[in-house]
């Protein structure tokens, strides 16, 4: 992924719109960069595949949708 | 915000961004985190980052992903409280107690064979494979334990003999004569005292309740009766020093 910090009289290229475009797409996939989980200290509402860091028993859990693993 | 396909042939030119352009790129910002159809891929590292609670990588040296509480690296998906002494010794385990990777150390017994004896005897700690026993004896039953005793909970039922010898009541002439009691701690059916003193004769006197049987000998020893603990006998003569009672007994049926 490529990133650009940017100035107040930079114009918006096609290619900045493309690479920020690419970057939403595969932000996911870096793995390059930090990735947090979401951290909570009970249980938030179900949804498949959602994770996040119990800071009580300081465990990762996935969601199965309906249970906790 | 639902997740929208990226556009990614731009040409603003002679196209401008529309507002929906924008709004799709804003929207997939926030959308992209929690769009559950797309690959989701952890922080990839050789050696341990920088702590930030929540945060996850995956080590490639250990093979293994990680979770940051703040101040240590917590391998994801290991459970348990398991330590080395709790695993087969050679066997490899992951524990949130022993760590990742950790080799057992708990001993293989195998198939142990006890045979009971008189003393505890202590089973080693250690994995049985389940095929291990104690030993039984077709002999442990109350037929071949005597009367009064038992083994591991089988009480004896084999009625009890005596065989023995004593010295006479008294240490100096006159030896006291009239009725002693032998005590056996069991009630004899049959038995036989023999009273043999310096001059070297045998006086006897044998007892079978069973047939209501007395007879003695010479009469220096006498039989009396059977007590529920022992044997009443009578001494009659006063001048033998030194003399020795044998017996013999056995228990009522």
């Amino acid at each position: 992924m490529e990133f650009k910090t940017w100035t107040a009289k930079d114009a918006i290229t096609d290619s900045d719109l493309k690479r920020i475009e690419e970057n939403i797409l595969h932000i996911r996939e870096e793995p390059t960069l930090p990735l947090v989980l979401e951290v909570l200290s009970s249980y938030p509402a179900h949804a498949p595949g959602r994770m996040f860091y119990h800071s009580g028993d300081k465990k990762v859990y996935t969601s199965t949708g309906t249970a906790w693993v | 915000m639902a997740w929208q396909q990226p556009k990614t042939n731009w040409d603003t030119h002679p196209k401008a961004i529309e507002p929906a352009d924008m709004n799709r790129i804003e929207g997939n910002i926030e959308a992209v985190r929690e769009q559950s159809d797309m690959a989701l891929r952890l922080e990839t590292v050789s050696s341990f980052p920088a702590h930030t609670a929540g945060r996850v990588i995956y080590h490639t040296g250990n093979k293994r992903a990680y979770v940051s509480d703040g101040s240590q690296w917590i391998p994801i998906g290991v459970e348990g409280d398991a330590v080395a002494a709790n695993v087969l010794a050679g066997k490899k385990f992951s524990s949130l107690a022993a760590g990742v990777g950790v080799t057992g150390t708990m001993p293989n017994r195998g198939a142990v064979t006890i045979t009971p004896g008189t003393a505890n005897q202590t089973i080693l700690q250690g994995y049985h494979n389940g095929s291990g026993y104690v030993k039984g004896d077709a002999n442990l039953v109350s037929a071949n334990i005597l009367r009064g005793k038992s083994i591991f909970g089988v009480v004896g039922g084999a009625r009890r003999i005596a065989h023995g010898s004593f010295r006479r009541p008294g240490e100096s002439r006159p030896f006291p004569t009239g009725e002693f009691d032998f005590i056996l701690g069991w009630r004899p059916c049959i038995a036989v005292m023999e009273y043999r003193g310096f001059e070297d004769a045998h006086e006897y006197s044998i007892a079978w309740t069973e047939y209501a049987f007395r007879e003695t000998g010479r009469g220096a020893i006498e039989i009396v009766s059977f007590l529920s603990n022992g044997i009443r006998y009578k001494l009659t003569s006063s001048s033998h020093p030194n003399a020795t009672i044998y017996y013999f007994a056995a228990e009522e049926p």
